[in-house]
């Protein structure tokens, strides 16, 4: 085998002992970003179930009536009131992610930084800088990929109980003034008393999808990099003198 | 062969500096053993963390057969410590998480060697410190002086010509200090190291080849800053 294949096989096995028995913290960190993945997912898609109830409550009001004052005021509240609700959900997403990157960040510094004397040590048997930091960016890249995968499945689940859990909205067009169902009312779209129902529901899209995986692997990279950048310009001497 | 001269090293802390070696002149021969002995904060851990290229004299030059550490940036320091220098630390410094095994493996991680070669250079480095049935146990599952005897093999595997141990006993009972200085002593002979140990402990000064003090920051011989240790060391026993 080449050197740098037996490299990575002593890494490995460096990286497996490291989980078997740090394992709390690797899961507290993987726990992190999973939390802020699955936050993603599922605000995002509640966000679109959102847009999507906005729809079709909009769509009722322009079967109604599309020409009618009070419809248009009506459909314009909704608007608002559904914008709000998706900017609101947009807000927790970001303040959820940038949570999840900084408890992944600081909990992979932490671990450098009790592992000061570890990495001193490796020094002074001679491991090149690139070496440690490619075994910090190893241990984190580990756990920041399941993290994220465990925050996907998260996610399935969050949207899941927010499709069961979220109500189905009954327009009642017939207390509109002006209400003439009868010229404009699609097959179907009303029930013979002027309501229809609008299911909300939590659509998970591949972009959606995309996006979380994509931003795991951003707060990954930037836990990673930070801490093999901390642990690969530490000074040999200054490490090992580290108590503890 | 170590020649030091001239080392000084001075550490600025904000407007304050502190001066941890004052002009060290000293050669250390081939296959010597020697120890280096002084009160707490004389500069005999500075001393030793130079002669292993851990850290840059601010001035002076340090040169291990013919190379001068002190002018290494830390690549080339690193690489000289992978394939030359041994190192063994007070409180062992073995990682908690491996076992005894993989820690004594990773001094073998820079030399780029075959999985097959590693394991038959860490079998016979745990034979030779008689912790062969111990291989798989972490360091929290073995005594003190078992993981001073760890730390002794990772130094070793890597088939090293000088080896610098920092209080090596210091955290050890007499019975086990004796043990490992013994091991250590009969490494040192069958394997014609060079051996340099910085330690408080008299009785193991004492089975050194030579003594040296340091004394504010200077390197003595029998009461005077020398040069001459590889002429010391000829008439001494020698592996």
């Amino acid at each position: 085998m080449s050197r740098l294949t037996e490299e990575r096989t002593l890494r490995l096995t460096y990286l497996r002992y490291e989980l078997r028995h740090r394992w709390w913290q690797a899961l507290a960190t993987a726990a992190g970003l999973a939390v802020g993945v699955a936050l993603v997912i599922t605000v995002s898609a509640a966000a679109s179930g959102t847009r999507a109830a906005q729809a079709g409550v909009l769509g009722s009001l322009d079967h109604a009536a599309s020409s009618n004052a009070a419809a248009a005021t009506i459909g314009g509240a909704v608007a608002t009131a559904s914008g709000l609700a998706a900017d609101l959900g947009t807000w927790v997403a970001a303040a959820a992610l940038i949570a999840s990157f900084a408890i992944a960040i600081l909990l992979t510094l932490a671990s450098v930084t009790r592992r000061v004397r570890e990495f001193g040590t490796l020094k002074a048997l001679g491991w090149p800088a690139r070496e440690i930091t490619a075994q910090v960016l190893t241990e984190t890249a580990t756990v920041g990929i399941a993290g994220t995968l465990a925050g996907v499945t998260l996610g399935f689940a969050g949207t899941a109980l927010v499709s069961a859990l979220g109500p189905t909205l009954t327009i009642n067009v017939t207390a509109l003034p002006s209400f003439d169902p009868a010229p404009k009312a699609a097959p179907g779209a009303l029930g013979h008393d002027g309501s229809v129902p609008v299911h909300f529901s939590a659509p998970i899209s591949p972009g959606i999808i995309a996006l979380a995986v994509a931003l795991g692997i951003l707060g990954t990279l930037l836990a990673g990099a930070l801490g093999a950048w901390r642990a690969a310009r530490l000074s040999p001497a200054t490490a090992l003198s580290r108590v503890g | 062969m170590y020649t030091l001269t001239g080392v000084t090293r001075i550490y600025r802390k904000g407007s304050q500096t502190v001066t941890a070696l004052a002009g060290v002149d000293a050669v250390i021969a081939d296959r010597e053993w020697l120890a280096i002995q002084g009160p707490t904060g004389h500069g005999k851990t500075t001393l030793l963390q130079l002669l292993g290229g851990l850290d840059r004299p601010s001035s002076g030059t340090i040169l291990l057969d013919g190379k001068d550490l002190g002018a290494m940036n830390e690549a080339e320091a690193g690489r000289v410590r992978a394939t030359s220098i041994g190192f063994i630390f007070q409180t062992f410094n073995l990682i908690p998480t491996l076992p005894a095994a993989v820690n004594v493996e990773l001094a073998l991680a820079p030399l780029g060697l075959e999985a097959a070669e590693r394991h038959s250079r860490v079998a016979g480095a745990l034979e030779a410190v008689g912790l062969t049935d111990r291989a798989r146990h972490l360091p929290a599952e073995l005594s003190g002086g078992q993981q001073q005897r760890v730390a002794i093999a990772r130094a070793l595997v890597k088939e090293p010509t000088v080896v610098l141990a920092d209080e090596p006993t210091g955290n050890l009972d007499e019975s086990t200090r004796d043990d490992i200085i013994g091991l250590l002593e009969s490494l040192w002979r069958d394997r014609g190291l060079t051996l340099v140990i910085v330690t408080h402990d008299s009785t193991v000064a004492a089975r050194a080849v030579r003594i040296g003090q340091m004394r504010d920051g200077r390197l003595l011989f029998d009461g005077t800053a020398a040069a001459g240790g590889a002429a010391a060391a000829g008439g001494e026993e020698q592996p």
